[in-house]
């Protein structure tokens, strides 16, 4: 049988020129796909991370009836949720939220949004709204201005507003009552989601609480950063069953866009891919008939010693996937080497939009790839090459 | 020939009331017509007719390369007409040696990796490959050539390699269809040689389709062929 295997592998050396076109071809096909698919995967990361990082973190805890309505007095006690917490290796941060609307308002105009409070040491571990904040719009809860509020710089124009500004917050206490008092701005931060800096202002939870009217001990929102990415699932069963009266989100539940994003990132990958395999299905196809109809007298002939058509089949099958193996090889030689070259410095892709609008993600994309990727399109190039010899196979053996 | 009894243990092939025919348009063409032949172990025969008289249809009938339109082909008591294509191609790797004019080697292929094909195509372990090869190679007086591939070997060196191809499996029998067609004098005289050689010195069944005079005249049995029938059997001492 080892013989049919050295007939195949010399077979692809025969005609040089015509095996080294459909080798190029294959192997830019097979970059092109996998640095497609790099380029998707870096993408969706990016959006991935810009949620996770800015807006969500990798999982959030709320209590049972808080929903989007943000109400006040769906609070818990936040040293029931730091205990449980502490018992739970996975999770490596935590930061207990204050949330309400409220609504900002200027001699120029009042704008409504979502009111974050905060513990600065515990927030910028899950988030990185600080690292937003430029070095000429403030900080974080850093200087020495008395009642901070750092709202993002759209908002700031919105209600034409700089560092220092005084603005009203007005917003409702758990018993309904309407308490209004006076913040400074502190610090103008910016991402790239335009919608979310429309909506978002965080002030220090001690100077929040006291016009809610709740427990000392009261938060609406933990934030969760567990050791690794992949363990939320893992996470969040485990919370569920710690904390039966609580409702734990995972970063994709968080933003149902996200979802539909990381279907859509599924979807499109798929798609893109089926278009190339079957592109490279027929050529396969054509390659390999045009290889095998000229040489049907030697097939016959092999078959007239004793080959019989299984071993004939075999045989074009392994010089078929020979051929792609080694297209393969260097396609994938190629997306390794772009995605290294491309992962450090990255690709701008902000020519592809208008340059004011920010869509919740950077334009830089990082490519990136895994080995799953990989192994993805070895196995359905091999499988697909294998499919595209049968026609030929058929042809042959008649 | 056809005196010989069907119980004869050195008989290895028999045809019997062979016929082959192919429709010309609307016209019927006898290639074979019932032809009744045994050819016994170790016989260097050649078929020998003019230009379409059915030679080559003769032997792939004998060789189970064409199906009959009727009759048999009795091998080793075996009528290799009820084969399945599988059992065929089986059979023919097992008992059968081929020679043809043209395409015979393949091209990838070294000249001892062409000899020893068909014994790994047969299963048979690497010593014994390797041993036959350079038995094969040494008989055919190419030991020095082994390594080359067809296409830098002349046309009389290629068939020779066919016939070590042929003959490398110890089959029952080989057929060889016009093997000096394409070859000069001398090189046509080197292959029979080696023909004769093999078939004194291993007992090997030739069975040969030829009208190359040269030929004829190293047969030791005659077998004439016209219009699709055997015209004369004729045996020779030489």
């Amino acid at each position: 049988m080892k013989i049919i295997y050295k007939m195949a592998f010399r077979n692809i050396f025969r005609k040089k020129g015509r095996s080294g076109l459909i080798i190029v071809v294959i192997a830019l096909g097979v970059f092109a796909a996998s640095f497609g698919v790099s380029l998707s995967n870096g993408w969706s990361e990016s959006v991935y991370r810009e949620h996770i990082d800015m807006q969500t973190s990798h999982l959030q805890i709320h209590a049972n009836k808080f929903s989007d309505a943000n109400e006040v007095a769906e609070f818990m006690d936040k040293s029931v949720v730091q205990e449980t917490l502490s018992a739970v290796d996975e999770v490596v941060y935590a930061s207990y939220r204050l949330k309400t609307n409220a609504l900002l308002s200027t001699a120029y105009t009042s704008v409504g949004l979502i009111l974050i409070g905060v513990d600065r040491d515990e927030e910028i571990k899950v988030s990185s709204i600080h690292s937003t904040i430029g070095s000429d719009d403030g900080g974080f809860f850093e200087s020495a201005i008395v009642r901070p509020i750092v709202i993002s710089k759209s908002s700031a124009e919105r209600l034409n507003a700089g560092i220092n500004s005084r603005i009203i917050l007005s917003l409702q206490d758990s018993s309904g009552e309407i308490q209004r008092t006076m913040f400074r701005v502190g610090g103008l931060y910016q991402t790239n989601s335009t919608r979310f800096d429309n909506t978002t202002a965080f002030v220090k939870k001690s100077d929040l609480i006291p016009y809610l009217n709740i427990p000392e001990e009261a938060i609406h929102e933990v934030a969760i950063v567990v050791k690794d990415f992949r363990q939320c699932d893992e996470v969040k069963h485990k919370l569920s069953q710690l904390l039966p009266r609580h409702d734990i989100k995972k970063w994709d539940e968080l933003y149902p866009l996200l979802h539909l994003i990381n279907a859509w990132h599924g979807i499109a990958t798929f798609l893109f891919l089926l278009l190339f395999f079957i592109a490279l299905g027929v050529s396969t196809t054509n390659f390999m008939m045009m290889s095998v109809l000229e040489r049907k007298g030697e097939f016959r002939m092999l078959n007239k010693v004793g080959m019989a058509g299984n071993r004939i089949g075999l045989m074009i099958i392994m010089e078929t996937l020979f051929t792609t193996l080694i297209a393969m090889s260097i396609g994938l030689l190629l997306c390794v080497l772009a995605v290294e070259t491309f992962s450090k410095s990255g690709i701008d892709i902000k020519f592809l939009f208008d340059n004011d609008s920010r869509h919740g993600y950077s334009t830089v994309i990082y490519p990136t790839i895994d080995n799953r990727d990989f192994v993805h399109i070895f196995v359905l190039v091999s499988v697909i090459s294998v499919i595209a010899t049968l026609s030929p196979i058929k042809k042959v053996l008649k | 020939m056809n005196e010989l009894k069907d119980n004869d243990k050195s008989i290895i092939v028999r045809t019997e009331d062979l016929s082959k025919s192919f429709l010309n348009g609307q016209s019927i063409i006898k290639a074979t017509d019932r032809i009744n032949l045994t050819i016994a172990s170790g016989e260097f025969t050649a078929v020998v007719g003019p230009s379409g008289s059915g030679k080559t249809t003769l032997l792939n009938l004998i060789g189970g390369l064409t199906t009959p339109s009727s009759g048999k082909v009795v091998v080793k008591g075996i009528d290799i007409n009820q084969l399945k294509d599988k059992e065929l191609v089986n059979f023919r790797l097992h008992n059968i040696g081929f020679v043809f004019q043209l395409l015979n080697l393949i091209p990838v292929l070294t000249v001892e990796e062409n000899i020893g094909f068909v014994m790994e195509l047969q299963g048979a372990d690497k010593e014994q490959r390797i041993a036959r090869t350079a038995e094969l190679l040494e008989l055919i007086g190419m030991k020095d050539r082994a390594g080359s591939r067809p296409s830098t070997l002349s046309g009389g060196q290629k068939q020779r390699v066919a016939v070590a191809r042929a003959l490398a499996s110890k089959p029952l029998f080989i057929l060889a269809d016009e093997p000096t067609a394409n070859l000069d004098t001398e090189a046509a005289e080197t292959l029979l040689n080696t023909m004769l050689l093999l078939n004194e010195k291993e007992k090997i069944t030739f069975l040969f389709s030829t009208h190359d005079p040269r030929v004829m005249n190293k047969a030791r049995r005659l077998i004439t062929l016209e219009d699709g029938r055997i015209t004369k059997d004729e045996r020779y001492v030489r």
